[in-house]
């Protein structure tokens, strides 16, 4: 059974979306000599993440109401990244607060907007009619 | 590995973590919609963690700070060796460098690392 070894993600260049990952030191037993390279690729990875989810919360919230498609698709970039961690044997310690600060968001936000992205598996199971809101609070139904 | 009674300053012990904290994770839903995926794998618990940094106007091949160990990725030596096959040996060694100052009394660096090289050559 594989083990699966912590990371922490913290600030390098917070005007450039650059960020320092750590790792385990225990992950030194099993192969040193691809950390630096992968953890360095998924610095650049949650630095992409961060960039997409900073314009799919700001095109959401330009809009009036915003549109439960794009909190959908914010999800949908979380979990994939979460993904592709925990393929490399990785998993992200705190990662609700962890994103939370990295986007001046509160982590509840985040924990919610998983929760929604869980809920509804497909993005043609959301109705952009229906407030985010309504969403949000739990408040609709999957269509059967 | 001998163990660490603390660092040399107030406070810069290095400090072994509880384990990951509560409230974390995606939270299961009562009402599933897809079956999950299976995680397998045993969850490692966050203790002393490395990472890489750079530090040109450093002249150590990696420093701690807190629980963290960082790697310098700027030191010649490490330049020297990176992607090639003596990396690995490389940050072993820049590892116990900086374990070692925080031996007990009495206990010998040299040996402490030359016990943490062998055993990682070991399994390696």
């Amino acid at each position: 059974m594989s083990e699966k070894y912590p990371v922490r993600i913290d600030v390098a260049d917070e005007s450039a979306d650059q960020f320092k990952m750590t790792t385990s030191l225990a992950k030194l037993a099993h192969g040193p000599r691809s950390i630096r390279s992968e953890l360095a690729y998924l610095e650049a990875d949650y630095g992409i993440l961060i960039g997409a989810l900073r314009k799919c919360l700001a095109n959401a919230g330009q809009r009036r109401r915003a549109d439960p498609r794009l909190m959908w698709l914010a999800g949908d970039y979380i979990i994939g990244f979460l993904a592709r961690l925990d393929e490399a044997s990785f998993y992200l310690l705190q990662p609700s607060e962890t994103l939370a600060s990295h986007l001046g968001v509160a982590a509840g936000s985040i924990r919610k907007i998983l929760s929604f992205r869980n809920r509804f598996p497909r993005l043609s199971m959301v109705d952009p009619q229906i407030p985010w809101s309504k969403y949000r609070e739990n408040k609709v139904p999957r269509p059967s | 590995m001998t163990g660490t009674p603390g660092g040399v300053g107030e406070g810069e012990g290095l400090e072994v973590a509880g384990g990951v904290l509560a409230g974390e994770g995606i939270e299961a839903s009562d009402n599933p919609t897809e079956p999950g995926r299976e995680h397998e794998g045993r969850k490692r618990k966050p203790g002393v963690m490395i990472g890489f940094d750079d530090g040109p106007d450093r002249q150590t091949i990696a420093w701690i700070v807190e629980n963290t160990i960082w790697v310098n990725r700027s030191n010649p030596a490490y330049l020297r060796v990176m992607d090639t096959e003596a990396e690995p040996y490389h940050i072993i060694l820049a590892v116990s460098w900086v374990l070692s100052s925080y031996l007990e009394d009495g206990k010998s660096p040299q040996d402490f690392i030359g016990r943490f090289i062998s055993s990682w050559g070991n399994r390696a």
